[in-house]
C-alpha cells in the first residue's frame, strides 16, 4: 500500500510503504494511525529535501535495518561511504545540512550516518581557522583562550 | 525547513564528532565556544596511560576535567617501558565519574592498591589483564555494587591470590562475566555454578570464555536459574540446555559451543541461526556444509563474529560450498570470520601429509585438481571460482582465519580479498603449501596492508615451525 507524504510547502509525494518506513518517525505514525489514505504531513521538510530523502530511502529499501552497536566505539567507525551514497551527498552545503536535519527529524539512521560522515570528511585535516571558514563560523575566542584549549587538548591528537 | 545551521545543534555536532579522527576532534574544540562546549567532554571521556609513544594529558588538566572522564585505561608494566608514577596515581584517584576501568600490568605497590580498589568500587566495567594482584588484598570492607561487567585475564599463578569466588560475591549486580582461567579445574567451577544457581547474581546474564570442564548436569541448574541469558559458553550442551536457552533466543548475543565434544547438533545450529536476531558472536565446532544450507532463513544479520569448521564431502564441495557462502554473504556485519579446522582433528593433517607425499615437488594445484584419491572430507576452499566471490558483501570484514585447513591461495585471491574487504587487517592460517610458497603469499598480503597470524599457529600444530623468518 502506498503512503502519501506532504512537504512543508504542500507538495505531495506518493511512495511505497516500505520506502516510507525507512523513517522510524513515519513508521511509528503509520502504526499509531493504522491503515489510512490521508496524507502524512511533514511540516519540517521542504519538497526539495523530501525528494532527496525519498530517493535515498528508495535506493536503500532492501537494506537490513541497522542494529544499534553499543559496544563499538563510535570513533572507530569507518568513514567509508558507499559509492552511491557519496554521489548522493554531492550537494551544496545548505542542502547537506538540510538533509541531515531531515534525517534527524524523520529518524532515518542510515541517512543521518551518511550525512554526518560526509561532514566529518569535510572537517578532516583542517585547522580550526579553516573549519570556521568552511562553515562560516565566527571565532568568539580570544587568542589566549584558543591557545589554552589547544594546549589542554593536544595530547589527544594522536591517540 | 528551519534556517538553523545543523552544526549549531549539539546533538548533530556530537554525531558528526563520532566520525572525526582524534586530530580533527581536537581541532574542532578550538573552533568556537559552542563547539568547545559540545565537544570538550568527548576529548576527555577516555583517558589512557598506556605506553610511552602515546601522549597523556597534563595531570592538572586531568583533575580539572575529571567529571568528563568516563573511561580509564592503564598499562603499568616495566616491559612496556612505562610505570604509572605516584603523581599519576594521585590524579587518577580523583576521577569520580569513571564508569570503565581497564588495566594491564601489575599493581605491586602497597601505596596504590587502595587507589586501585577505590576505582574498582566506582566503575561499572572492569577489565584486568596480566599479573595484577601481587599485593595482598583485603576485601572484607569492600563491595562493588556498580560493577556490571567483569573481565579478568591472565592472572599470575604464583602471586598471593585473590579468592576469586569471594571477590565475585562482593559484586552483587554482576551482569556479564569473562574469566578464562578462573575455572580451570572443576572444583571452583562447580562452586561458582552452584552460586549462580542459588541466585547470588540475580542480574547475571552472560558467562563468557569460562571453560567449564563439567557435565551438562552441573551446568543446567545455573543456566535454568538465569533470568536472562545473553551470553553462554559450554563444553556440554544437549537437548535440555537447548530447550532452556531457546527461551532466551530473542535476546541471545553470544554463544560459544566450539568446544562441545558431543551434544550440540546441527539442527540446534539451524534453530539458533534462524531464531536469534540479536546474535553477535557465534562459535561452533564442526558442521557439515550440506546441513548448513538447510533450515530456515538466518535472522542473525547483526552477527559480527562467526567461527565454525565447515566440512564438505570431497565430491560435493563444488556444489555445496557456493551455497554455504551464499548464506554467509547475508551476514553483512561480520568483522571476524573463522573457518579454522579443529586442532584436535587430524584429518587436515592427513590431507596435507598425503598431498605432500604425492606432490612434494609439484604445484599444489595439481593435487587439488587430481580428483578424489584422498578419501577424507575437506575443509573450506578459499580459491576464486569456488564460491568465495559471494562473500564480496562482507564489507566490514577485518579478520579471516583458516587455520588447520588446506589452502592454495595465489596473488589473484589476495588481490580479490584486498579489493572487496577494505577493512581486512589480518589473515590467519597457512595460505598454501609448501612453506616457501606460503611465505610468498604472506608477503603479498603484507604488501596490501594485511598482516598474517601464520607463525602464532605453527606452534599449536604439528607442522614444522619454519616460519620464524617472516613473522
Amino acid at each position: 500500500m502506498p503512503v502519501v507524504l506532504t512537504s512543508s510547502d504542500s507538495e505531495t509525494f506518493t511512495v511505497d510503504k516500505e520506502v516510507a518506513e525507512r523513517s522510524i518517525l513515519i513508521k511509528n505514525m503509520i502504526e499509531d494511525v493504522g491503515e489510512s489514505d490521508s496524507p502524512i504531513p511533514l511540516p519540517n521538510v521542504s519538497s526539495a529535501v523530501l525528494k532527496k530523502v525519498i530517493e535515498f530511502c528508495d535506493h536503500h529499501r532492501n537494506d537490513p535495518i541497522q542494529v544499534q552497536d553499543e559496544t563499538d566505539d563510535p570513533r572507530k567507525r569507518s568513514n567509508d561511504i558507499e559509492e552511491w551514497d557519496m554521489k548522493f551527498m554531492q550537494v551544496d552545503q545548505e542542502m547537506l545540512f538540510e538533509i541531515i536535519l531531515a534525517a534527524n527529524y524523520l529518524d532515518i539512521k542510515t541517512l543521518l550516518d551518511v550525512g554526518c560522515t560526509t561532514v566529518a570528511n569535510l572537517i578532516k585535516g583542517k585547522t580550526p581557522e579553516e573549519i570556521r571558514k568552511l562553515f562560516n563560523i565566527v571565532n568568539d575566542f580570544t587568542p589566549e583562550e584558543e591557545a589554552q584549549i589547544k594546549k589542554e587538548n593536544e595530547w589527544a591528537e594522536d591517540r | 525547513m528551519p534556517s538553523k545551521h545543523a552544526l549549531e545543534l549539539p546533538e548533530i555536532l556530537t554525531l558528526v564528532a563520532g566520525y572525526l579522527s582524534p586530530h580533527a576532534l581536537v581541532a574542532s574544540t578550538c573552533v568556537c565556544k559552542s563547539w568547545h562546549q559540545t565537544l570538550q567532554h568527548l576529548v576527555w571521556q577516555e583517558i589512557a596511560f598506556a605506553n610511552s609513544r602515546q601522549r597523556s594529558p597534563d595531570l592538572q588538566d586531568l583533575v580539572k576535567y575529571e567529571t568528563h572522564v568516563k573511561s580509564l585505561r592503564i598499562r603499568d608494566d616495566q616491559s612496556y617501558g612505562r610505570r604509572v608514577d605516584s603523581e599519576t596515581w594521585e590524579a587518577i584517584s580523583q576521577l569520580t565519574h569513571i564508569k570503565k576501568f581497564s588495566i594491564i600490568g601489575t599493581v605491586d605497590d602497597d601505596a596504590y592498591i587502595d587507589v586501585f580498589w577505590d576505582l574498582c568500587q566506582r566503575v561499572e566495567i572492569l577489565k584486568c589483564n596480566r599479573h595484577l594482584f601481587r599485593v595482598k588484598t583485603d576485601l572484607t570492607s569492600r563491595t562493588f555494587p556498580h560493577l556490571r561487567v567483569l573481565e579478568l585475564h591472565h592472572r599470575e599463578y604464583n602471586a598471593p591470590q585473590l579468592d576469586w569466588l569471594s571477590f565475585l560475591k562482593r559484586c552483587p549486580n554482576l551482569e556479564a562475566l569473562t574469566i578464562p582461567e578462573f575455572l580451570e579445574n572443576s572444583r571452583p567451577a562447580t562452586e561458582f555454578l552452584e552460586e549462580v544457581a542459588k541466585g547470588t547474581w540475580p542480574a547475571l546474564e552472560s558467562i563468557w570464555e569460562c571453560y567449564f570442564h563439567v557435565s551438562e548436569d552441573t551446568l543446567l541448574p545455573a543456566l535454568a536459574s538465569m533470568r536472562r541469558v545473553t551470553g553462554w559458553i559450554a563444553r556440554a550442551f544437549g537437548p535440555r540446555s537447548y530447550e532452556i536457552l531457546s527461551h532466551h533466543f530473542a535476546i541471545l548475543k553470544r554463544l560459544d559451543l566450539a568446544d562441545c565434544k558431543s551434544g550440540a547438533i546441527v539442527s540446534m545450529l539451524q534453530g539458533i541461526m534462524s531464531s536469534c536476531p540479536q546474535l553477535e558472536m557465534l562459535r561452533w565446532g564442526r558442521v557439515d556444509g550440506r546441513e548448513l544450507i538447510r533450515g530456515g532463513p538466518w535472522v542473525c544479520t547483526g552477527l559480527r563474529e562467526l567461527a565454525m569448521t565447515i566440512m564438505f564431502d570431497r565430491d560435493e564441495i563444488d556444489r555445496v560450498q557456493p551455497l554455504v557462502f551464499e548464506r554467509i554473504s547475508q551476514l553483512k556485519a561480520l568483522k571476524f570470520l573463522d573457518f579454522s579446522g579443529l586442532p584436535t582433528d587430524t584429518e587436515w593433517e592427513q590431507e596435507y601429509n598425503e598431498a605432500q607425499a604425492m606432490y612434494h615437488d609439484r604445484p599444489l594445484d595439481a593435487w587439488y585438481t587430481s580428483g578424489s584419491f584422498i578419501p577424507f572430507r575437506k575443509t573450506i576452499d578459499l580459491r576464486l571460482g569456488k564460491g568465495i566471490e559471494k562473500l564480496a558483501t562482507l564489507r566490514s570484514l577485518q579478520e579471516l582465519r583458516f587455520v588447520h585447513t588446506v589452502q592454495c591461495l595465489h596473488e589473484k585471491e589476495v588481490d580479490w580479498m584486498a579489493k572487496h574487504w577494505k577493512q581486512l587487517k589480518t589473515v590467519g592460517g597457512r595460505p598454501g603449501r609448501p612453506d616457501d610458497f606460503s611465505r610468498l603469499v604472506v608477503k603479498m598480503f603484507r604488501a596490501r596492508g594485511i598482516s598474517s597470524l601464520y607463525k602464532q599457529y605453527a606452534e599449536f600444530s604439528n607442522i614444522p615451525n619454519d616460519e620464524d623468518n617472516y613473522e
